[in-house]
């Protein structure tokens, strides 16, 4: 009885202990949401350097010798350093080195990004998007890089546009310079990613078949999809085949870049693509909230209407996430690939049986970004513990050593200096990146050399020139475009009579420039001149997107063209009962500013 | 002689645990009220942000069209969940029919088990027997009962039964638990009586089970009615897409893909405050209508 009431009482004071202790906070990991990777990483991350910045307290700046200094750059679905197959790699290790730092990369998303401001919890570097710039800005979370900029910040302060345009836009009106977007300058103007963002996927294979018949608009796609069909309608496991499928955990996004955006040559610039930019104006396009056709959404749902009816669309599309669509085209039951790049599709496929994009009249390349990439912004945490090293670093990220090692790789190692003192690639390093053998790829892929991650911090782009007299990108030339190509490919050029797929939109562009056209009359910049969106327009566009989405299956199901206006006619009296005209009425008034001011600069 | 704790104060210790927890998590957390007040901005100190005051519980009116629909589904899906409360119920009267031991605790394990599959596990094995090339509609087009495949995930008219139908064979159960409990507890000597007087299976259980388990089930029903307005999120969520949206937004939803999804925390806030009030009212109402009728209440 006595042994009962002891272990009784022990067990009352374990649980009280264990609730206790379950309460209590063990840093940054505690106060993630779920069970979020990059949460946990940003609480990892967070917490080494807690620990590296507590002997960092006791020493300089620079760190103790032999230390490096700990600096993390975390951002809204970035790679994750952690995850990583080869970290750090070459190109890491050289820019580590150079830095004397410890670099760790960490990814926010929406939750875990807030969670991190709300608790000053941030990395030493950040990326953020516009909507968060009065966040940052207003809780004093950005550094101020004016008084580094005639030291530590020469890099960053060479970019005269871009920093005229982050005082004037994303300051709060103080005038400071807060932040910095990377890879300003011209994208690559020889077209070296080929069809990129083509609406025209298909099958290569059955194209081939049918005899690979001209694409140009909705009406031959469809017409090209019907004929592959009679080919191709089951997969070998005696699962459906249908032409395309779309998945809609993007939102409306997704229904627009995946048809109308490139088939009609409208950018989608918000978050919930209401509205869109025509490229070759520069004008605002409200997509959605308007009587007219010629939008890239309702583009978009003539086309997947037309296509349902002629049973060529996934009817699962309505309800699939990507996930899901990538397994089915894992199982060959597209007759399209997916995503902006080529879908290679599973290891037991053919590689001809990949989902290739046909050349488009509008060319996925060009763009000149005076602003940069302003949807993304780098700012240096002012409650971080390494300040200065932080923007020693932002401001390596502006250099061109960094545009030139991220892209081409180390010097003597990747590329050399020839003859003439020209920078090239080295022959090596060239067969290597485009090799089929799977180890070799693995040790490509070990490198370093154009990671996404890493390359697209770079504040210039790759196409600018180096103070060495050769662009940053050493890949950036027709005969490397040429050498690089898989064996699909080179049957693609072929086909096109060209030495590189994206040679074939060069010439028609010079044939035909009224037809075909490239990104260079695409003024990105605008978009870094709008203001933040006020809560109340992003609540209305919140909503008329929600709309927007549930209404997509009625218009792309409607039977008849009657059923199709009926439906499109519900979805505006729905959206104006939302308050669709006063969004409207925000952002055509604040793009225009935008615009004008864009071109008095220019 | 020796002392001994006294009991009340054993027991006391035991219960503390649980009560620091609802404390921690229950109440504590009520201090982030104050950011209905204000427009919160993530990022910004609670004192530099705008103090707005009513503001957002406003916006709940002007927020007609969404506020009505999940407002809607939610009173939907309560009145739905309220019907079928009998269920487990009934349920545990006719496992306590099964005189084989073995055979009733069988049932009982397996019916019990889905309650502890993930709500993720549980739409994975639903959308691979239920979508449009799942196992369900591959076996009944080959025996050609079907000639298209249907997809009732996809369908918006189906939401509410098979929401429903997902929740009951989930929850069935687990609920039936307590009632079981309860019917261990009636004496004996009533179905003694009962036999005497003639009365079958269905004449005991209408005259002695469901009588002594109507205390459970009334406390059951306030606390029900009093959480008519906290239908959860979760599976909504993972079954939401743009067919069912307009049916299976509820109001926990609605306030999660607000609040968190759009970063409108102020907006997403004011909403639960409102509807923690409602339901204070509702269970209040309810507590006494149950004094009324049946001269017991729960608190």
């Amino acid at each position: 009885m006595k042994r009962r009431k002891i272990a009784s009482l022990l067990m009352a004071l374990a649980l009280m202990g264990s609730s206790l202790t379950g309460c209590g906070n063990t840093g940054s990991s505690d106060a993630g949401s779920g069970a979020d990777a990059g949460n946990a990483e940003a609480g990892d991350a967070a917490g080494a350097d807690a620990d590296a910045g507590d002997s960092g307290q006791d020493s300089a700046e620079n760190g103790e010798e032999g230390e490096r200094i700990p600096i993390t750059i975390g951002g809204m679905y970035f790679p994750v350093s952690a995850d990583e197959d080869y970290w750090p790699n070459p190109v890491v290790d050289y820019i580590q080195d150079k830095l004397n730092i410890e670099l760790t990369l960490i990814s926010y998303d929406n939750e875990t990004l807030n969670l991190a401001l709300a608790s000053e919890n941030l990395a030493d570097i950040v990326m953020i998007g516009p909507d968060t710039v009065d966040n940052v800005l207003k809780g004093g979370h950005a550094l101020a890089l004016d008084p580094y900029l005639d030291t530590i910040g020469k890099n960053i302060a060479a970019l005269e546009t871009r920093n005229e345009l982050m005082r004037k836009f994303k300051s709060d009106d103080t005038g400071s310079l807060y932040f910095r977007t990377p890879q300003t300058g011209v994208e690559d103007p020889l077209n070296g990613n080929g069809a990129h963002w083509s609406p025209y996927q298909v099958r290569w294979d059955l194209y081939q078949e049918i005899g690979g018949p001209e694409v140009y608009d909705g009406e031959t796609y469809i017409a090209a999809l019907k004929q592959m069909y009679e080919l191709y309608h089951e997969t070998p496991d005696g699962l459906p085949v249908y032409g395309k499928g779309v998945h809609s955990s993007g939102g409306v996004k997704e229904w627009v870049t995946s048809w109308g955006m490139p088939a009609i040559g409208q950018a989608t610039i918000d978050s919930g693509g209401l509205y869109v930019l025509n490229m070759r104006s520069n004008d605002l396009v409200v997509d959605i909230y308007n009587e007219s056709m010629d939008t890239a959404f309702w583009e978009s749902m003539r086309f997947y209407n037309n296509l349902y009816n002629e049973n060529l669309l996934d009817p699962d599309s309505f309800i699939m996430t990507s996930e899901d669509l990538n397994a089915k085209t894992e199982k060959g039951q597209y007759l399209s690939g997916n995503g902006p790049d080529y879908a290679a599709g599973s290891a037991n496929h053919d590689p001809r049986q990949a989902g290739v994009r046909l050349v488009n009249t509008l060319g996925w390349y060009g763009s000149v970004f005076g602003a940069g990439w302003s949807d993304k912004l780098y700012f240096a945490n002012a409650k971080g513990k390494n300040i200065e090293k932080a923007v020693e670093v932002l401001d390596y990220l502006d250099s061109s050593e960094f545009a030139r090692i991220t892209c081409c790789g180390l010097e003597g190692v990747h590329w050399e200096y020839d003859a003439d003192g020209n920078a090239v690639l080295k022959e090596e390093t060239i067969a290597m990146s485009s090799s089929a053998d799977p180890e070799t790829q693995e040790q490509w892929r070990a490198t370093g050399i154009n990671n996404g991650g890493i390359k697209n911090m770079g504040g210039i782009s790759g196409a600018e020139m180096n103070p060495d007299g050769s662009r940053n990108s050493l890949w950036i030339s027709p005969e490397i475009y040429a050498a690089r190509q898989s064996e699909l490919d080179k049957e693609i050029s072929e086909f096109y009579g060209v030495d590189y797929i994206g040679q074939y939109h060069l010439q028609k562009m010079e044939e035909d420039p009224d037809r075909y056209y490239n990104m260079s009359g695409y003024n990105m910049d605008i978009v870094a001149c709008m203001p933040a969106t006020p809560q109340e327009i992003t609540r209305i566009d919140s909503a008329c997107e929600e709309l927007v989405m549930n209404t997509i299956p009625q218009l792309v199901t409607a039977a008849s063209q009657e059923d199709f206006d009926k439906a499109k006619e519900e979805l505006l009296k729905n959206m104006k009962d939302l308050g669709a005209e006063e969004s409207v009425q925000w952002w055509t008034t604040e793009w225009d500013k935008a615009k004008s001011f864009c071109e008095s600069i220019s | 002689m020796k002392k001994t704790m006294p009991a009340r104060y054993q027991l006391l210790l035991m219960v503390m645990p649980f009560i620091i927890f609802i404390f921690l998590f229950s109440y504590v957390p009520l201090i982030g009220w104050i950011y209905a007040f204000f427009d919160y901005l993530p990022g910004v100190p609670l004192f530099k942000c705008d103090f707005v005051g009513l503001e957002y519980f406003k916006l709940i009116f002007r927020d007609k069209i969404n506020m009505l629909r999940v407002m809607k589904n939610t009173m939907i899906f309560a009145g739905i969940g309220l019907l079928t409360m009998p269920l487990p119920m009934i349920f545990a009267i006719c496992l306590n029919e099964i005189r084989q031991v073995r055979l009733k605790k069988v049932i009982q394990t397996f019916t019990t088990l889905p309650n502890f599959i993930s709500a993720i596990i549980v739409y994975s094995l639903v959308f691979t027997f239920l979508s449009r090339d799942g196992v369900i509609n591959t076996v009944l087009m080959n025996l050609g009962i079907l000639s298209e495949p249907t997809n009732v995930l996809a369908n918006g008219d189906a939401v509410y039964w098979f929401q429903t139908v997902l929740g009951q064979w989930k929850g069935l159960g687990w609920s039936a638990i307590i009632y079981i409990a309860a019917i261990s507890g009636v004496d004996q000597e009533l179905y003694d009586a009962a036999d005497v007087d003639g009365a079958g299976h269905l004449g005991k259980a209408l005259h002695v089970t469901i009588p002594a388990l109507m205390p459970t089930f009334i406390v059951l029903l306030i606390l029900g009615v009093g959480n008519i307005l906290n239908t959860g999120y979760e599976t909504y969520y993972l079954y939401k897409n743009p067919m069912t949206s307009a049916n299976i937004e509820v109001l926990d939803l609605y306030v999660y893909r607000v609040g968190l999804g759009t970063n409108d925390y102020s907006y997403g806030i004011a909403i639960s405050i409102m509807k923690t009030f409602v339901s204070v009212i509702l269970i209040s109402i309810a507590n006494i209508f149950s004094k009324k009728i049946r001269g017991s209440t729960i608190f």
